[in-house]
């Protein structure tokens, strides 16, 4: 089960937080700023994943943003979850048409509409990109 | 004019304005709005508040906003309201009573999209008593025709489950019955729910296995998969008949699947699970160096792992891979430094232990490995009290080290490590006199090793004193003109040092006896009593002073014959003296208390305790009444064994049972027999299952 779901930027800034335990809002504002901080230290020759007090936290950098996943299993699939933050990407370059941590920024509401498609309760229950899009079309109709 | 959500994005992302500023004007705005009764106004102030919620504020005050924003019939509002509400309602607040309602009618409405958003928020805030309300309306949806809503659902139901588990009786078999729905969205739902469950409570789920098992024979998701074999683990727990049916399909999944992720799940559940199979494991060491040899990190992080299990399997396969182990200590990342750190945990040797600790104290010293000190030291105590000590062939090479690990610092570690220390000192008889000497060398610097419970320090000055019998001439004099240093009280240590010290003193006397000394330990006694803050440590000194000084010195012998232990059926036979074995009374205030009215009410009840007391009968028999409906109320009070309590147990005398064990040594061994068998102790399950079957 997935605790947290973060988009950070190289400053710090986040783009997106989604949250599947409940955590206070200066918790997580600390949490935050120290996952980025220690993924800034890590090259691209080394690992992908973390540990961060008792979350098990697997990442990675597109440009200029850094999707972050974080877990408080014991027996963790990290690979799995790698390739899941790179399906969340995909589908968003697809819907976006090449995106950038810009259209994320203009369009919080979509975005978070996205990733609930994929992930609900904390498990990831899609993954079929096409099953996706469709939804987020219809989002779009609606509105 | 009011600003609009992008507005406020585009605002912040000017560079030149001040940040905190625009962010507060933006704040105060949006308080003022979202009061306004336009609903469009009000959206927009909480769509701002959102963005404004990633850079730290609270969205909480505006809960009651966001309910009626969510409320409304414009789909791009609701959807901003409950987005909002996800983001922050919090467990138990009292917004979710009024919001039951609202989801309610979402639940059960026409419009697909709706209640797909509705669900998301659901899942993210529902509580146990929305659950119950709830759902009823979830099952219905569980027919719904739109599979998007079914898929929903299904995953909603965790949630439901954990806040409500008596729903979960009523409802499970209509949730497994979607295991063969036709939509695999529906089946990776439904996986999922039921894989989240098994964690809890596995038998419970364990009727579903043999649709789980067709599944897993044709999907060709691989998250499902990976999802599945983490079932079956949990299953086979319960059933263990599962695991040959389970082992084809594992064997063709770890053979045929190109994907690195479900490989690598296979494997550690085939260590899990079938480790006696030779075949298995023989596949997985094929396997293993496509992952410990890759350039990709991810792959040997991944490795590690794996070698972790197999080793824990079996020891032999860590001299095959001890290579690894050790790059993988020297790699720049620090993951995989940790993960190699918990393989040398598990294959130090004897022999290869001084080569072990000696690498890991080098590494504690890198600057590298700040962020991993605390692990390498814990790594290190744990490999040297591992067993204990079964490691360790030298001891006196092992006081050195940790006498190196004290003056590395670490607060946390310090406990553990004083602990190692007595414990190592006071069982070693050999090593007594080295760990002296060692210790007061390292004592000279006592500046530095001022800490915050000063564990270490008071560990050491208990060493020096304690064995001050292995002295010599020389050693003695130093270990003396040490801890009357006048410099101990400017340093303002804990007050177990200063106790310490205190005994130390007076150790060192006894064990020297000289009078020459007698003059300096007096003077540090009186110093100490007066000088130190701690009262504790005043009366120490004190006390130790007053024996030194009043105290024949012939009767100050008894303190240097060694106190061996006694066994604890041995410690039976010493009875306490005549005073104590009556349960005397020491405060008469305790035995009676009167109450406002003017009635006595008595506490105790035993008959010799009344005796002195007027009492009629019927006083006495409330009394007793008194007492025992205390008792039965306090939950903490241990009802005594039914039965009468033999009085005058303890029949022979001291003396007697002395020579008894004198003419016939073996007659402690035959008490022990005779006892009755301890009872049986029941483990306590902290995973208290969901139902209980």
């Amino acid at each position: 089960m997935i605790s947290f779901i973060l988009m950070v930027n190289k400053q710090g800034q986040t783009r997106l937080a989604q949250y599947y335990n409940y955590m206070t809002i200066s918790e997580r504002a600390t949490l935050e700023g120290e996952l980025v901080r220690k993924c800034l230290s890590r090259t691209e020759n080394q690992c992908s994943f973390l540990e961060h007090h008792q979350f098990k936290v697997i990442y990675r950098r597109y440009a200029s943003l850094y999707f972050i996943v974080g877990l408080e299993e014991e027996d963790v699939n990290e690979l799995s979850y790698l390739e899941f933050i790179h399906n969340l990407v995909e589908t968003l370059d697809k819907y976006f048409e090449n995106v950038c941590e810009l259209d994320i920024m203009f369009n919080i509401e979509k975005a978070h509409f996205a990733l609930d498609e994929m992930v609900m309760n904390g498990s990831i229950f899609e993954t079929n990109k096409a099953t996706i899009l469709g939804q987020i079309y219809a989002l779009d109709k609606a509105n | 004019m009011s600003k609009s959500a992008t507005d406020v994005i585009k605002g912040l992302r000017k560079g030149k304005i001040d940040r905190t500023a625009f962010l507060t004007t933006v704040y105060s705005e949006i308080r003022e709005e979202v009061k306004s009764s336009d609903l469009v106004i009000k959206t927009n102030a909480i769509r701002k508040l959102f963005i404004l919620a990633l850079e730290g504020y609270d969205m909480e005050w505006a809960s009651f906003h966001i309910l009626e924003v969510m409320s409304s019939d414009k789909f791009s509002q609701k959807h901003s309201g409950l987005l909002a509400a996800s983001q922050c309602f919090k467990p138990n607040s009292d917004i979710l009573f009024l919001a039951t309602n609202f989801f309610r009618r979402e639940l059960v409405g026409n419009n697909t999209i709706d209640t797909c958003i509705s669900i998301n928020t659901l899942s993210c805030i529902v509580n146990a008593d929305m659950s119950k309300e709830l759902l009823n309306d979830c099952v219905t949806l569980l027919n719904a025709s739109k599979p998007i809503l079914r898929k929903k659902v299904c995953i909603l139901f965790y949630k439901l489950f954990l806040q409500y588990p008596d729903g979960l009786i009523a409802c499970f078999e209509r949730l497994a019955e979607k295991l063969r729905d036709e939509s695999p969205g529906v089946v990776m739902g439904t996986v999922n729910t039921i894989y989240e469950l098994s964690r809890i409570n596995p038998s419970f789920v364990l009727f579903t296995a043999q649709a789980l098992y067709e599944i897993l024979n044709t999907t060709t998701n691989n998250f499902v998969i990976i999802k599945l074999i983490k079932l079956f683990i949990e299953l086979v727990k319960v059933e263990p008949r599962l695991l040959k049916k389970i082992s084809i399909p594992f064997t063709r999944i770890l053979t045929s699947n190109p994907a690195k992720s479900v490989e690598f799940e296979v494997i550690m559940a085939i260590c899990v699970l079938f480790h006696d199979s030779d075949d298995m494991l023989r596949i997985i060491l094929q396997k293993l160096p496509g992952f410990l040899d890759s350039h990709d990190p991810n792959l040997k992080y991944l490795g590690l792992v794996i070698l972790h299990k197999l080793i824990q399997i079996n020891i032999e396969y860590a001299e095959e891979y001890k290579i690894f182990i050790m790059e993988a200590l020297q790699s720049k990342d620090v993951t995989i430094r940790l993960r190699a750190l918990e393989l040398i945990k598990i294959t130090t040797t004897s022999k290869s232990l001084v080569e072990t600790i000696k690498n890991l104290l080098i590494e504690v010293e890198k600057p590298t490995n700040a962020g991993i000190k605390e692990e390498l030291i814990s790594s290190c105590l744990y490999l040297l009290s591992f067993n204990q000590y079964e490691l360790v062939e030298d001891f006196k090479w092992m006081f050195e080290v940790l006498l190196q690990i004290v003056n590395f610092k670490t607060e946390i570690h310090e406990a553990q490590l004083s602990s190692i220390m007595l414990d190592v000192v006071l069982r070693v008889e050999e090593l007594r006199e080295d760990a002296c000497e060692l210790s007061l060398n390292t004592l000279e610097i006592f500046d530095t090793l001022k800490s915050e419970k000063c564990e270490a320090l008071t560990a050491l000055i208990f060493i020096i004193g304690e064995f001050s019998s292995y002295f010599n001439e020389e050693n003695l004099g130093r270990a003396l003109s040490l801890v009357t240093k006048p410099r101990w009280e400017l340093l303002n240590f804990h007050e177990s040092v200063y106790n310490a010290l205190s005994s130390c003193v007076f150790k060192i006397f006894i064990r020297a006896k000289e009078d020459r000394i007698f003059d300096a330990c007096v003077k540090k006694l009186q110093e100490n009593s007066v000088q130190i803050e701690h009262m504790e440590s005043q009366e120490r000194s004190l006390l130790y002073l007053n024996i030194l000084t009043t105290a024949d010195k012939e009767k100050l012998n008894f303190v240097l014959k060694p106190f061996l232990p006694i066994h604890p059926s041995a410690q039976n036979f010493i009875f306490p003296p005549d005073a104590l074995q009556q349960n005397f009374i020491v405060n008469d205030d305790e035995l009676f208390t009167t109450k406002s009215d003017g009635t006595i009410e008595y506490y105790y009840y035993r008959e010799e305790d009344f005796g002195d007391i007027p009492m009629t009968d019927q006083e006495k028999k409330v009394a007793k009444q008194n007492i025992k409906d205390k008792q039965m109320q306090d939950p903490y009070y241990i009802k005594p064994k039914k039965g009468k309590k033999k009085k005058g147990k303890k029949s022979k005398k001291l003396e007697e049972k002395v020579e008894e064990i004198k003419e016939n040594p073996d007659i402690i061994k035959d008490e022990e027999a005779k006892k009755p068998p301890s009872p049986k102790k029941y483990s306590v399950n902290r995973a208290e299952p969901l139902i209980p079957t």
